[in-house]
């Protein structure tokens, strides 16, 4: 620091040595944005592919360079997570026949994971606490984000199948960070989480889909993920976002519970991440 | 200055014609017409083209008589070049995709901004983004009916990064006699500043880390005013360039995070 000292007295020496006449003020300027990279898959199924380049110079936020967008993946592959043929991405039709007197089983006698048409079983008994639910009724996918710069990220979700809005609600929402992995291509050995907060840090209490009708901050990061040099992958983090189907019963989510009383439903939504600079 | 010599003579003749001895009386009328250089760009305001140091004197010790200074434009327009590079940054180089390196300044303004666009990347484990070489243009105007040199100081370093950067960015001066900025004509009645023509009299390209003591970047040796015109007319371009090369940053990664570094060069143009 010294030697910084001495060198601004020189040019400040120096500078009173000019002619004291006209001066013209030039002011080159160089910087390097905020880069926040968002990769996952494309619809089509390609993947890894780098969707999303968003460069934010100081101060102006950010735009997205690229041409595509990003299509999430199935947590822990490099597979496409929705391929938007309909209900059928979310294995949620797996009926589970819980606390009969001969215990909990599935009703899945063909084994392919759904309950349908070409499952049998025998006749069962029952008693009062005897109910239907849902097995695997979750879906989980991620995807990878590699930056330079702290960054948010929104999300709003849009009921594509549905009877009404209200069964937006039924989508249970929660998001965290992994730091490392290998899904089919090595990420996160150069990165850090976005938040010092650790892998659910900066996550937003979102609870359900129906609280993202209007888009929502789910994510406010304050650390850049590449914490030392390295590839894209190795400086990424992966976002894994779990959807649950279910209720909220006042002391915690119901995975299992279905009421045969909200009869047959249907429920699709589009969930839309928009990763920017703050 | 030929009709000055003639009221000298007429009035020494009739000094003599005159005989008496009780009574001499002399007058010397004079006129002069000094050394006159008038830099013009735009102001601190962003107001383009303007007149913005007016330098009348012989000397060095010739006086601006504009209180305020110059400010450089981005070469080819009249953007003052504060707020002109304001926007973008230095464009990212994004290598060893599966379609190879792809630079992202996909409009070659030198910078990566909103303008630019290409398609999804496929990613590979040794992809990795880089930044790539940036260079900026900046110019100002003179005008002279005299010789003039232009000096270069640059704010020190007020970090290391400041001295990093102001290392390995790289300064070179040259001049352009004519051309059409921002809808004003320069040079039509302009000839470059130096006898060997635009490209003579400037110091080889240097470092703004050396300009952190002044230098004399252009030595003159002839008036930039070759035939009667406008002060637009008769005005010459100097074109700053400021360049960091690719080879100076191999060592950027994503890691060091962003920066923005802005660093004050001041050019003072004087009669020698």
């Amino acid at each position: 620091m010294r030697a910084v000292y001495s060198f601004a007295f020189a040019a400040f020496a120096s500078a009173l040595s000019l002619p004291a006449m006209a001066g013209t003020l030039d002011t080159p300027k160089f910087s390097v944005p905020g880069l926040v990279v968002v990769w996952g898959a494309d619809e089509s199924g390609t993947a890894p592919l780098v969707s999303d380049f968003i460069i934010a110079p100081p101060g102006a936020g950010g735009t997205d360079v690229t041409s595509g967008n990003v299509a999430s993946v199935v947590t822990g592959t490099l597979t496409p997570a929705f391929d938007g043929s309909g209900s059928d991405d979310v294995p949620s039709r797996l009926i589970n026949v819980y606390n009969s007197p001969s215990g909990n089983f599935d009703i899945d006698s063909n084994g392919n994971g759904n309950t349908d048409v070409g499952d049998t079983i025998n006749r069962f008994a029952l008693n009062d606490r005897t109910n239907f639910g849902l097995r695997d009724s979750e879906a989980r996918s991620s995807f990878y984000v590699a930056s330079n710069t702290a960054f948010n990220v929104d999300a709003q979700a849009i009921r594509v199948v549905g009877r009404d809005d209200w069964v937006l609600g039924k989508i249970y929402w929660d998001m965290e960070v992994a730091q490392s992995g290998t899904d089919g291509i090595s990420f996160g050995a150069s990165a850090q989480l976005p938040h010092s907060g650790g892998p659910t840090g900066g996550i937003s209490s979102v609870a359900s889909l129906l609280d993202m009708q209007t888009q929502q901050t789910v994510f406010q990061g304050n650390l850049r993920t590449a914490a030392s040099p390295g590839s894209l992958a190795d400086q990424s983090v992966r976002f894994d976002v779990t959807y649950v189907l279910g209720s909220w019963q006042g002391y915690g989510l119901h995975t299992r519970h279905t009421n045969l009383a909200e009869g047959v439903y249907e429920v699709e939504a589009e969930v839309v991440y928009t990763v920017w600079v703050p | 200055m030929r009709a000055w010599r003639r009221y000298a003579l007429a009035c020494l003749g009739s000094a003599l014609a005159s005989g008496s001895s009780s009574a001499l009386t002399l007058d010397n009328p004079n006129f002069k017409v000094d050394g006159v250089i008038i830099v013009w760009a735009a102001d601190s305001s962003g107001t383009a083209p303007v007149v913005a140091d007016f330098i009348v004197g012989n000397d060095q010790s010739a006086p601006d008589l504009i209180g305020i200074d110059a400010r450089a434009v981005v070469t080819g327009t009249l953007d003052p070049t504060e707020d002109a590079t304001a926007a973008g940054g230095m464009p990212f180089v994004i290598t060893d995709t599966t379609s190879g390196d792809i630079n992202t300044d996909t409009n070659g303004d030198g910078r990566i901004t909103e303008a630019d666009s290409f398609t999804p990347l496929g990613l590979q484990g040794i992809t990795d983004a880089r930044v790539d070489a940036s260079r900026q243009y900046s110019s100002f105007y003179v005008a002279s009916n005299t010789a003039f040199n232009i000096d270069a100081v640059s704010t020190p370093p007020g970090t290391f990064l400041d001295f990093i950067l102001l290392n390995i960015i790289r300064m070179n001066l040259s001049s352009t006699v004519n051309g059409s900025d921002g809808g004003v004509d320069f040079g039509d009645s302009a000839q470059a500043a130096h006898t060997g023509g635009p490209n003579t009299g400037f110091a080889a390209e240097t470092t703004l880390w050396n300009l952190r003591f002044a230098q004399t970047l252009f030595t003159g040796n002839q008036r930039t005013a070759a035939t009667p015109g406008s002060i637009a007319d008769q005005s010459v371009r100097f074109d700053a360039e400021y360049a960091i090369s690719a080879a100076s940053l191999t060592g950027y990664d994503l890691s060091l995070g962003t920066f923005d570094f802005t660093v004050e060069v001041t050019y003072t143009a004087y009669a020698p």
